[in-house]
């Protein structure tokens, strides 16, 4: 298990800054929220942390290594991403798209082995009625859960999602929510979500940062993060706040003039 | 443990199914290459042809007239090899730039490959400008001019981080390129000579000899390696650039490798055989049906399809109106137009590409 550090990062667009500079550590075992209005930078610092965007200044470190020296496949052995809209252009079976997480670990092809280890992620999550489906014939809440499988033949400590839960009815929604948990909570397993839905981050998140252009505004716990003033000022959205099971509970009221 | 043994039995038997569906390829070829042999003015049957080419190696095996022996080695099966390497290479330089260009329009001349080729052979044909000399006067120069546009490409995404969709647009501008130079040379050619580049152009399995086919199957079969070697590679490039990228594999190179690599192909087909067009843009899609969509399958797969096809396309071209024989170029298209529209049609729900 191991630590993932970032240090003052910044990345700009050519015409746009995107981070300006942004710090914190993920470890293992935790769930880390990230949340912010669209264009705050969630997406692009989830991809600066396993090197799909490389920041063009500050320092990330899996552990000891500094990200940069590390080679693509030995930064994947660690780190599994999901992306926001994941694709196959051409149809493959839900079984080809978890053995592809077997990737990194192969010199060439990938052997009996690799489809054993796809056979048994299959099973534990439950997905074997769906192996010899298309990936892009099930339904967006399998899709998501077929990816955490993949994440899971790639054998990666730190799981990085990008805005999972976005396309899912509510049902699908707190399903992958709670395939995270267990995850995490088994295998010592990191997490770290970006995510629009304030409740859900609140309920399932051991750690909440909230990004406003482009720098953590507040990180913490769900309660002292999702104040109504943070969000006020993050978000621009009057909320009232009530508790559920001791976490905050956001109801949205009107948009603030800005 | 049924479970996970389960999913993994369902898997090897989906495998099996393409393994059997490539042996089917195999037996096709070389049932099609017996029949492509004992076509032309001289008849053989179908034993005759194996037994002469088994005589080649094994001189007196079978009594075969020596006659019928020099006519089967020295002309058709260079004639019906040249089909098959043809077919083969062009179906696995597209299956490779559809894969890394996450493209099913993507055909081994989208980037203009065929289209420098063209301009190549019409310096050499129209204006007897060529940088290489004797029998390779043309073919070498088609060769040359045909990989200028991977070159091209290749230093514009150094230079610059190219998308896909930007690689195609500039592989379209460049064979847009050549061909307003093609045909500005051909408005001040005489009409002899444009007519022998137009029928170079067409595409024809029968120029080439025993000693042209040694250089394009080596070519083949290096780049076939090279390419099966990546179909893992390619398998996670399924995916869009940054699930690929958290996988470990290097896109930008791995796309600029593979393009390499199929440039080289079609440049060494084309250069011997002129532009045999729809091989590599439909042999593709029609085995991925057939097969779906694993590289470490679908790669050879879709080289033997391809090799198939267009040795079908020739037998066809040869027999047509036979004693003639039409650039099998034209028969491709023409046949497998129909074809490919067929399955659109028949196909149902799922989406190939």
């Amino acid at each position: 298990m191991v630590t993932l550090r970032i240090n003052d990062i910044e990345f700009s667009y050519p015409s746009v800054s995107v981070l300006k500079g942004i710090s914190m550590e993920i470890m293992p075992g935790e769930i880390v929220a990230i949340i912010g209005k669209n264009g705050a930078g969630k997406s692009t610092l989830i991809k600066c942390m396993n090197r799909i965007l490389e920041p063009g200044k500050g320092k990330v470190f899996l552990g000891e290594k500094e990200l940069k020296r590390m080679k693509g496949k030995d930064i994947a052995k660690s780190m599994a991403y999901l992306s926001q809209k994941a694709s196959y252009v051409f149809p493959v079976t839900v079984f080809d798209v978890v053995l592809s997480g077997r990737y990194p670990h192969l010199a060439r092809n990938s052997g009996q082995r690799d489809e054993v280890r796809a056979a048994e992620v299959l099973k534990m999550m439950e997905l074997e009625n769906l192996a010899m489906r298309y990936f892009n014939e099930i339904s967006g809440g399998q899709q998501q859960q077929v990816l955490i499988a993949r994440a899971l033949a790639q054998e990666a400590s730190i799981l990085l999602l990008d805005e999972p839960t976005s396309d899912l009815d509510i049902k699908h929604q707190l399903e992958v929510m709670e395939t995270v948990r267990k995850l995490v909570r088994d295998r010592e397993i990191a997490s770290v979500i970006t995510i629009h839905d304030l409740n859900l981050a609140s309920r399932y998140a051991d750690r909440i940062v909230m990004l406003k252009n482009g720098l953590i505004f507040a990180a913490g716990d769900a309660a002292s993060v999702l104040s109504a003033r943070n969000i006020a000022e993050a978000y621009g959205v009057q909320v009232s706040i009530n508790k559920v099971e001791g976490r905050p509970h956001i109801i949205p009221v009107c948009p603030l003039r800005s | 443990m049924p479970g996970y043994i389960d999913s993994r039995q369902e898997y090897r038997k989906f495998i099996g199914r393409k393994a059997f569906i490539i042996a089917v390829f195999i037996f096709l070829i070389f049932t099609l290459g017996g029949i492509a042999v004992t076509i032309g003015p001289m008849k053989f049957s179908f034993p005759d042809v194996y037994k002469a080419i088994f005589n080649h190696f094994f001189p007196g095996y079978f009594n075969i007239p020596e006659m019928s022996q020099a006519v089967i080695w020295k002309i058709r099966v260079p004639r019906t090899l040249t089909a098959l390497l043809a077919g083969f290479g062009l179906a696995l330089a597209g299956t490779q730039m559809q894969a890394i260009l996450r493209n099913p329009l993507a055909s081994p001349f989208t980037l203009g490959v065929s289209a420098g080729a063209g301009f190549g052979a019409g310096l050499a044909t129209l204006m007897g400008i060529s940088f290489t000399g004797g029998k390779y006067f043309l073919i070498g120069n088609a060769f040359l001019f045909s990989l200028i546009p991977a070159f091209v490409v290749f230093f514009l995404s150094r230079i610059k981080r190219m998308s896909p969709g930007v690689m195609v647009l500039a592989g379209i501008s460049l064979a847009y390129i050549f061909s307003a130079g093609t045909m500005l040379i051909s408005y001040f050619s005489r009409a002899e000579d444009l007519k022998a580049l137009s029928l170079w152009m067409m595409g024809d399995a029968g120029k080439t000899t025993w000693s042209d086919l040694g250089p394009l199957a080596i070519v083949l079969i290096l780049a076939s390696f090279l390419l099966i070697g990546k179909s893992g590679a390619l398998d996670v490039m399924n995916a869009e650039d940054e699930t690929a990228k958290s996988l470990g594999v290097n896109v930008e190179r791995t796309r600029i490798f593979i393009m390499a690599v199929s440039s080289l192909i079609t440049a060494s087909v084309i250069c011997f055989t002129g532009m045999i067009g729809f091989v590599g843009l439909v042999a593709p899609h029609i085995t991925r049906m057939l097969i779906g969509a694993n590289n470490r399958f679908l790669v050879p797969a879709s080289g033997l399809f391809g090799a198939a096809f267009l040795l079908s396309a020739d037998i066809i071209s040869m027999k047509i109106i036979e004693p003639s024989v039409l650039p099998v170029g034209i028969v491709t298209a023409l046949l497998g137009g129909p074809l490919f529209f067929l399955l659109i049609v028949k196909r149902q729900g799922r989406e190939y590409w």
